[in-house]
């Protein structure tokens, strides 16, 4: 403890000199060095977050808080990307006298981490502001998407009113599923209903698994409850290695949908193997699925891909 | 009263000689004058007038109901017909015989001072109290006066009545005194008067007077109406004097029960009512002293057991600090004596010197070992008295409650704005939460839930020792109270659950939509519903947290001795 808060202590004490000595040494500045130095992804990535976010230089600083500020305004779509992206870049690159053609690699890795690092903090951004919209059974949309999400997972049965016991079929825990939207929102409902529609096959197998009559559980609720995990770790930056990793550009939204679905179909598998006597052990399995899920991301070259096995099982 | 009865008895056998002498029609008593008056028919029997009267007349000639032989009448009817004069005669003496033996039997009889209650005054002495009437000279007089008035030969022959029997004065006219009032008027407008001596009339006064057009009656009829009636009330009178009689009869029956001296229980060496309530109350008090006194004693032996265990670790932790502190003294000694010594000593003694400074380092890694409350311990000892008189020892009671509640009714939300004071929009729960919330002097242990449909019928398994339930309601959300108060009417008929405390909580007070908390109770029926049990609801709303602390409040009154609510 002692030690480590010590060593700790001293690497931001001497990390200057250490940055300067390796600089004369390498004649390559720090984000040179990541960007050369580290494979692409996650890895890279998160070096080069780290060491823009320590920079001292006042400079490199207000570009951050524009790329924040332009992030948080979802500005990095098309070509506003493009241009952030440069913006980046340029100033980087006369921060640190780096010559653009002798180091053409560097720009366009560089360039790459910048888009993903402000495409994940856009993504947390659009992620609330879906969270944040509440189920409103007034808006024909939600409503579509609701139903939708019934016919996907039930196909072959008809709904047969909007409030009906039938929900509680796939896991929602009234007749009316719109209460059990309160905390997640609408984030809740389009993670479902992308799991029931990209995954369609798989989702209707998972929730033939819920509906075990012993060792079973309420499919629905448990979607909202991983959609909770999943924007926890999306929201503390835990979910970072494997966007990273998994991305070729930008994260969007469509990622965070596809983390759902392997966290759902991941989830499904660990339920089971935990052996639950009632579905009252679900906190208990839940704290230890999220425990394995942040080990596995603490992993820099983690990425998550949905066993397409499960599939034919 | 016994004795007057006697008297009338004695009086009734005297009479019985007069007795004999009745009309064989009627059977009533011939008297001297009026309507019983004897009067002869030619063929020698006699009948009394107002059987004569009744008899119907033939020929103007009456038939002798025993005999058929005709008596002629003249004009003024049964009236012209002779009296029996030696019947009369006979009735006469016979009656005198009688008065007089009535009149010794008064002189001598104790009776007298019933006469005298009558408190009239003697004619002849004012001073003297009258106990007889003369019948003829209509006079009051007590015995001395009587005997010296009467007692010429002919004033001897006066008809004395003892003064309770004078006879009945005939009413006098009030307009014409010479005459006698027979009628009275019957016209409502005389009777709507008040001297009712103004309706008195005479045959003048009916025929010619005041009353001459007005309804009459007879005198004698119609006072007998008033005294009929009078007995009619009397009848009526005597059974409301039983009834009042029994009432009270029975009323002095239940307090002499009360007071357990009716015969009854004193035969049966019964105490009374109030006795035995007496000695319940004393019987109740003395068990809750009983149970009082073995409470102390459990609770003394509480105290006891905490302080000796408390000395015990002191002591033992004190005997720990000195054996060091000597190890530590020794050791120091050990160095100082080593150092003291040359250069080369010294040196050979590095190695014990050494080692003496380890152990120096080992007793000081102890003394860092012990925690704070080791090193400075606190002399007080914190005691709680709990609802049941049972002592608690420590800063805080602890005290398991469980959170139900339909789903999305906020069982989470409330659990969480407890823990951390943050709200936050939750995700339905699955299975349970279990958090411990401090407050005051409570620490409470709370599992949280889930309310869907398929986790209720597991909520029994959280029921085992819980001291209080806390149900959540959402009060903006109507349609769902049947469902709610179904629910708790399930909880409310666990075994288990019948000494928790219920806690209704009716959350979500801030929205505009939500209902009163009367209206909540009312939709609960929680009145009825948990009847003889500790409950209370409580308004609330997650969001900013209102009311929760409240509820709290509530909850820890229903754990700690009212009067010791905070320890100091």
């Amino acid at each position: 403890m002692l030690l480590g808060s010590l060593y700790l202590y001293a690497y931001w004490f001497f990390r200057p000199l250490l940055k300067w000595f390796l600089r004369k040494t390498t004649k390559l500045c720090e984000l040179q060095r990541i960007c050369y130095g580290e494979p692409s992804g996650a890895p890279r990535t998160l070096g080069v977050e780290f060491s823009l976010l320590h920079s001292r230089v006042q400079r490199i600083q207000e570009v951050i808080k524009i790329l924040n500020e332009r992030s948080e305004n979802l500005d990095f779509i098309g070509k506003q990307t493009k241009s952030n992206i440069e913006l980046a870049v340029i100033s980087v690159i006369h921060v640190k006298k780096i010559h653009p053609t002798v180091h053409n690699q560097f720009i366009k890795s560089f360039g790459r981490t910048v888009e993903q690092i402000w495409g994940y903090k856009q993504l947390t951004f659009e992620v609330e502001n879906l969270r944040r919209i509440s189920y409103d059974s007034t808006n024909p949309g939600h409503e579509q998407m609701l139903i939708g999400l019934w016919e996907r997972l039930n196909p072959n049965i008809p709904l047969e009113s909007r409030i009906t016991k039938q929900w509680q079929d796939i896991g929602f825990q009234g007749d009316d599923p719109k209460t059990d939207f309160r905390g997640m929102g609408l984030l809740g409902l389009h993670n479902l209903y992308y799991f029931s529609d990209y995954y369609q096959r798989v989702a209707q197998h998972v929730l033939l698994h819920s509906l075990h009559p012993v060792n079973g559980y309420t499919f629905a609720i448990v979607g909202i409850n991983l959609t909770s995990l999943a924007y926890h770790l999306l929201q503390d930056g835990a979910a970072k290695t494997h966007m990273f990793n998994f991305a070729k550009g930008s994260p969007v939204m469509r990622h965070f949908h596809q983390l759902y679905c392997y966290l759902f179909c991941e989830f499904d598998r660990f339920w089971f193997d935990s052996k639950p006597k009632t579905i009252m052990d679900f906190t208990r399995i839940r704290d230890a699925f999220e425990a394995y899920i942040r080990t596995s991301l603490a992993n820099p070259q983690t990425v998550f891909r949905i066993n397409a096995l499960v599939d034919t099982i | 009263m016994d004795r007057c009865g006697a008297s009338f008895k004695e009086l009734s056998k005297l009479n019985s000689k007069t007795n004999v002498l009745e009309c064989r029609v009627c059977e009533d008593v011939f008297s001297l004058q009026g309507d019983k008056v004897p009067r002869l028919l030619h063929c020698g029997h006699s009948v009394c007038h107002a059987c004569l009267m009744r008899l119907p007349q033939k020929d103007s000639a009456i038939q002798c109901p025993f005999d058929r032989q005709p008596t002629p009448v003249g004009n003024s009817g049964v009236w012209g017909l002779k009296k029996n004069f030696s019947l009369l005669e006979l009735l006469e003496r016979l009656q005198h015989a009688s008065d007089k033996a009535a009149i010794s039997f008064f002189l001598s009889a104790e009776a007298l001072e019933m006469e005298r209650k009558l408190a009239v005054c003697c004619d002849e002495d004012e001073l003297h109290v009258a106990v007889l009437y003369c019948t003829v000279c209509g006079s009051h007089l007590c015995e001395a006066c009587s005997e010296l008035t009467h007692s010429t030969r002919t004033l001897a022959k006066h008809r004395r009545v003892p003064l309770s029997e004078k006879p009945r004065e005939r009413p006098k006219c009030p307009s014409h005194i010479s005459h006698p009032a027979e009628f009275v008027c019957l016209d409502e407008e005389c009777q709507a008067l008040e001297s009712g001596s103004s309706r008195l009339m005479c045959f003048i006064c009916k025929d010619y007077g005041r009353h001459k057009t007005h309804k009459h009656g007879l005198v004698e009829v119609e006072a007998e109406h008033i005294r009929s009636s009078v007995i009619n009330a009397m009848q009526h009178v005597r059974k409301l004097m039983e009834e009042m009689s029994e009432a009270v009869h029975r009323i002095d029956n239940v307090s002499q029960r009360l007071e357990g001296t009716d015969p009854v229980s004193i035969a049966e060496g019964r105490p009374g009512t109030a006795t035995l309530a007496r000695a319940r109350v004393q019987d109740f008090f003395q068990q809750l002293r009983d149970s009082l006194e073995l409470q102390e004693a459990a609770a003394l032996t509480a105290v006891d057991t905490h302080l000796r265990q408390r000395l015990c670790t002191l002591q033992q932790l004190q005997t720990d600090l000195a054996s060091w502190l000597s190890q530590v003294a020794c050791a120091t000694l050990q160095c100082e004596q080593a150092i003291q010594q040359d250069d080369g000593r010294v040196i050979t003694a590095a190695r014990e010197i050494k080692d003496a400074l380890l152990s120096i380092e080992k007793q000081q890694q102890q003394l860092a070992e012990l925690s704070p409350e080791q090193l400075h311990p606190e002399p007080c000892i914190p005691i709680t008295f709990t609802k049941d008189n049972r002592v608690h020892i420590g800063r805080k009671i602890e005290m398991r409650v469980v959170f139900l509640g339909l789903d999305g009714a906020g069982k989470t939300s409330i659990l969480f704005k407890l823990k951390q004071n943050e709200f936050t929009a939750e995700i339905p729960t699955i299975g349970f939460n279990v958090e411990s919330i401090e407050y005051k002097n409570l620490k409470l242990t709370v599992w949280d839930v889930g309310g869907q449909h398929k986790l209720r019928p597991l909520w029994k398994h959280y029921y085992l020792n819980t001291q209080a339930v806390v149900f959540v309601v959402d009060s903006s959300d109507p349609d769902r109270f049947p469902e709610a108060l179904g629910e708790l009417a399930k909880l409310i008929s666990e075994k288990e659950l019948k000494d928790a405390s219920l806690l209704v909580l009716a959350n979500k007070q801030d929205l505009p939509t939500s209902e009163s908390i009367e209206r909540v109770a009312d939709e609960l029926t929680l009145n009825k519903l948990c009847c003889g049990r500790s409950w209370h609801i409580q308004a609330c709303d997650a969001q900013s947290g209102n009311g929760l602390h409240e509820g709290l409040d509530w909850l820890s009154r229903q754990m700690v001795a009212s009067g010791v609510f905070d320890i100091s």
